[in-house]
């Protein structure tokens, strides 16, 4: 059995491309399995899914903890998530990274294999939107095997209909552009290194430095006003940001009042300023703005 | 100086809520809980308590709105029956997850179909696995004494927890009957000032019901089951104060005549007293038969009711809810709980399981002694229960 974990944000696809690969290696009469981590579903914020590919019947349905394979469809999620989180040793990193970023993955090269492509570019490129989640499948069976370019087409047809010619290229690309390590040091998935098998719950306690039951708060109550804002929902941006043009701003409020995070503020003199720990990029502001004084671009670093 | 009158036993509950100085009191008014939320319109309305009445508009309302107030830091009571507590099942478990220490009534009351407003306990047992300490009064002094036991319980800092006090409507609702009423003073002494744990207040902003995820909710949980178990030693407390100060003595499980028994019969509520009658008629023709009454049945009593039902050959329980497609035995939630009681006991009882008084049929001493003969004859159990009287071809 091989067990896969997906890592993206909310919105980029990650459950549905694991989705797609269970659908295709059912067709292949394999068994398989897909399901996201279920919980409350945010656009941009940091998600997995999970995928297990069996010959045998699968009698599971627990997350997985020590994947064979992790796929990472969003480069800024390596800074942001243990990606390799309980990755068996040897195991498989297929990675979405362009080739100027590459040097990120020099902490994982001792201990894992590390499959990188450019899926973002080849997004862009073949479909049109940085989505990279079909992309990245092609890596994925290039460097894993797992089903066929050619079965991935049923699946891909029903999935998207008149877009899916465009997502066969992308994944067509991707499995052409995927570099795989040259002699893959195979895994071992019947001996699981030490620490790997999973943990206690008194280690887990530990670990997450969770409150036993009887030091929370009556009623499980938080007494900490305006904690949320401990909570950085900028980290779910990754497709762009609001850019202000002061020129047109005419200091109506509208966008601070539609902002779901309240990431757009006033300043003392009355302007609008926007706040990057909390913008999580879902561009309603431009959209409400009556003078079309917010665009939404490309994060860059000079504004 | 006794001040024992005649009185109707709504009106008296009324007056024991009343005497508690609540803050708000928020209702719907529904048969056969009618008479107590609008005795307590009348106190608000002639000054002679000083709270907030909120006419809500339905039972969700009406618990919802208790939450509220409770949240806030005031004593709040609401009370229902029947329909009107189911529909409140929601807001239920919200109240006693929140720890809030509300206190509610409930003049109990058969649900449809059919249509049917008379006493049984088919409303309150579905809310058995809300979260509340569940109480159940036998006749209108022990109803009117409950209440004002029930708000101290409730605001014990130990158990912070919603209680509910249960009174048969009609048969014990729509009783004019002698009752010891109290003082306001004496309430005051036994009571003392809500002393809110926490509250929503805006000078000490916090959440009360936030989201809580996988990582926290078995916690959360845990403390809540903790506080429900604990609230039987600090309501055991609470009954020796009042007995100091009124003088009348309760406990979680009465025990009657059940010495040397060898039936014993086990009931709730006002049927209680009817089922003693009935045990000293039988006395008196030389069967060996006692009583057992659950008043407190969440948390349950376990091992009070074990102890009490221990030396008995036959236990001959009664349900007044029937429990739909159980097996092995379930023919109601009493029932099931005395079995599972005595599941791993070296020496059990044997069960004897009736189900009766349906929608308010008659229960009375004939029907006690049905039962007592039945079960002492050892007859047959067709589901492991019988569902007495039913009329067959
Ligand atoms: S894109 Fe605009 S509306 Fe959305 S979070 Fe950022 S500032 Fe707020
Ligand atoms: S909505 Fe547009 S015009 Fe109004 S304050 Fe915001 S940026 Fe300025």
């Amino acid at each position: 059995m091989m067990e896969i974990r997906f890592h993206g944000r909310g919105g980029q696809g990650a459950v549905t491309a694991a989705e797609l690969m269970a659908r295709a290696a059912i067709l292949d009469g394999k068994y398989a399995q897909a399901f996201p981590n279920f919980g409350p579903e945010r656009r941009g914020a940091p998600v997995t899914a999970f995928l297990r590919v069996s010959e045998q019947p699968i009698y599971l349905r627990e997350k997985i903890e020590s994947p064979d394979t992790v796929v990472v469809l969003d480069p800024t999620l390596i800074d942001l998530v243990n990606v390799a989180d309980g990755l068996k040793p040897g195991g498989m990193m297929v990675m979405n990274l362009a080739a100027s970023g590459r040097g990120a993955l020099a902490k994982y090269g001792d201990q894992f294999q590390v499959a990188a492509v450019d899926a973002s570019r080849i997004a862009v490129e073949t479909i049109g939107i940085p989505v990279t989640n079909t992309a990245i499948l092609g890596s994925l069976i290039k460097a894993c095997g797992i089903t066929s370019l050619k079965t991935m087409e049923g699946p891909m047809q029903r999935r998207f209909g008149r877009l899916a010619a465009k997502n066969l290229l992308a994944l067509q690309r991707a499995f052409e552009e995927t570099e795989v390590p040259e002699a893959p040091a195979a895994p071992s998935p019947a001996a699981p290194a030490a620490g790997q098998e999973g943990c206690t719950y008194a280690e887990l306690l530990q670990r997450e430095a969770l409150l036993v039951w009887d030091q929370l708060q009556i009623g499980c109550d938080i007494d900490l006003p305006g904690s949320t804002a401990a909570f950085h929902t900028g980290n779910w941006r990754s497709a762009g940001r609001p850019y202000i043009d002061r020129e047109k701003c005419v200091s109506c409020g509208f966008c601070h009042v539609y902002c779901p995070d309240l990431a757009m503020n006033f300043t003392d003199d009355g302007a609008i300023e926007w706040d990057h720990r909390y913008c999580k990029g879902c561009g309603i502001c431009a959209e409400e703005c009556p003078k079309g004084a917010i665009s939404m671009r490309e994060e860059s670093h000079e504004q | 100086m006794s001040n024992r009158v005649g009185i109707e036993v709504s009106i008296a509950v009324a007056e024991a809520v009343g005497l508690c100085d609540v803050d708000v009191v928020a209702a719907y008014p529904i048969t056969p809980q009618t008479h107590i939320v609008e005795h307590l319109a009348d106190l608000v309305a002639e000054g002679k308590l000083d709270a907030e009445y909120i006419a809500v508009e339905s039972e969700h309302s009406a618990i919802s709105a208790v939450m509220g107030a409770s949240a806030t830091g005031g004593r709040a009571f609401t009370a229902t029956a029947s329909q009107g507590l189911a529909l409140m099942h929601e807001i239920l478990f919200a109240v006693s997850s929140l720890r809030l220490p509300v206190v509610m009534a409930v003049a109990n009351r058969a649900v449809s179909a059919p249509i049917n407003i008379w006493a049984d306990l088919s409303d309150v047992m579905p809310q058995r696995d809300t979260g509340w300490v569940q109480l159940f009064a036998e006749n209108g002094q022990e109803a009117y004494d409950l209440m004002v036991q029930a708000f101290r319980l409730a605001e014990d800092h130990r158990v912070l927890l919603p209680v509910m006090v249960n009174l048969d409507g009609f048969t014990l609702s729509h009783m004019i009957e002698p009752i010891t009423m109290m003082e306001r003073d004496e309430v005051r002494r036994f009571l003392p000032p809500i002393e809110p744990a926490r509250l929503l207040d805006p000078d000490h902003p916090r959440s009360i019901g936030p989201f809580g995820a996988q990582d926290v909710y078995t916690e959360a949980k845990m403390q809540q089951e903790m506080a429900l178990l604990r609230s039987e030693g600090v309501m055991e407390e609470i009954w020796q104060d009042f007995e100091a100060q009124f003088g009348r003595r309760y406990r979680a499980v009465e025990s009657y005549r059940t010495g040397d028994a060898e039936v014993v019969l086990v009931t709730m509520g006002a049927v209680s007293e009817t089922a003693r009658a009935a045990v000293d008629e039988m006395r008196d023709q030389g069967i060996a038969v006692g009583l057992v009454r659950i008043r407190m049945w969440r948390p349950l009593p376990q091992e009070q009711l074990r102890q009490a039902l221990e030396g008995a050959k036959v236990v001959a329980v009664l349900d007044r809810m029937l429990t739909p497609g159980g097996t092995g035995g379930t023919g109601g939630p009493v029932g099931e709980a005395l079995r599972s009681i005595f599941y791993d006991a070296p020496v059990r009882p044997r069960i004897y399981e009736v189900v009766a008084g349906l929608g308010g049929r008659e229960i009375n001493r004939r029907t006690f002694k049905e039962i007592v003969r039945q079960a002492l004859a050892g007859q047959e159990q067709v589901r492991q229960f019988t569902l007495l009287d039913v009329r067959c071809a």
